[in-house]
């Protein structure tokens, strides 16, 4: 059902090796807002890439390939946590330094750039495959996606200083 | 055509949940719809571009047709089950499951009948199987979810 790589080489080294350094290195930050937050934000990250992905990385569109099969291979389920612990980092520095007015543009802009760097060398290592993506477009949805977490964050983060769980609830 | 049957269908169904009375909490409602697409997203592309069981038609008007369903359409009803489980007065959890398996298969097979997927080497047996293991993911998850949250919340 779902294939293991054919080879094990370059890319499955940096989707591995990227998601648990990336993963221990959040985990050893000190903490700063409850665990749901966190959970919702790393589940916000996977869906977009799963929703893009399976959207336009499969026919019709099939604008970029991931990995070694053009099927979809068990590395390609890890490629989808690749990118959560900086995006986890993204809203953990926004909390620290609570950027205002234009620094806001500034902070999704200088995100934006540094996954673009990332998304660079996830294709230098093969881990993408573009055939019509360009690194243009990846910088437009970077700057949409950054700006999603954000906006989801600060709505999440005032939502659950104004909630309590009600008594009575199951 | 499908596109706008499916879409009339979505608006009622997201319609009705929204002005509906809600147990979950909104942080719940955010964890199931999110953790409904990554499984359901994962399973047809197993089924379709793995298994080859199921063929995604390439007109635009399809492809937006099952981006609506994977998006709007299966999550909320999903949502919708669970948020009637939760519910302390519901004793009713097989019967609405009963529901929903049947309604779920539903989609798929108008989607079929619209000429949205195609199945190839599908029937009915892997549908029941398919939404049987997607429910209890999603319910077991969305339960340690809860705990979680009752427990930083309260």
């Amino acid at each position: 059902m779902l294939p293991f790589p054919e080879q094990f080489n370059e890319n499955e080294w940096f989707i591995i090796l990227n998601t648990t350094l990336g993963f221990i290195w959040v985990l050893f930050l000190p903490k700063r807002y409850p665990h749901v937050i966190s959970i919702l934000m790393i589940l916000l990250n996977v869906s977009i890439a799963i929703i893009m992905d399976h959207l336009i990385a499969t026919p019709p569109l099939d604008l970029y390939d991931l990995n070694d099969l053009k099927k979809y291979e068990i590395t390609d389920i890890i490629t989808y946590l690749m990118y959560s612990p900086y995006a986890l980092l993204c809203v953990y520095l926004f909390d620290k330094f609570n950027p205002k007015g234009i620094y806001i543009t500034a902070y999704v802009l200088l995100w934006s750039l540094f996954a673009l760097g990332f998304e660079w060398l996830a294709v230098f290592f093969n881990v993408f495959h573009f055939s019509g993506w360009t690194f243009l477009n990846s910088f437009a949805f970077y700057l949409f996606a950054t700006s999603i977490y954000i906006v989801f964050y600060k709505f999440i983060r005032k939502h659950m200083n104004n909630s309590k769980y009600q008594k009575g609830m199951p | 055509m499908a596109f706008s049957i499916f879409f009339a269908i979505t608006v009622i169904v997201n319609l009705s949940y929204a002005v509906s009375k809600k147990t979950l909490h909104l942080f719940e409602i955010f964890f199931i719809w999110m953790v409904s697409n990554i499984i359901h997203h994962n399973f047809m592309t197993i089924f379709a571009l793995n298994m080859e069981m199921i063929n995604f038609n390439s007109n635009s008007t399809s492809y937006w047709t099952m981006a609506l369903i994977r998006l709007f359409l299966i999550p909320i009803l999903i949502i919708w089950y669970i948020d009637k489980t939760q519910d302390p007065k519901n004793k009713k959890i097989w019967k609405n499951l009963l529901i929903l398996i049947p309604l779920l298969i539903g989609v798929e097979y108008l989607a079929t009948l619209l000429d949205v997927y195609v199945f190839k080497k599908w029937n009915l047996l892997f549908s029941i199987i398919e939404w049987g293991a997607i429910l209890l993911v999603i319910t077991f998850l969305s339960t340690c979810f809860k705990n979680i949250l009752r427990k930083e919340l309260s």
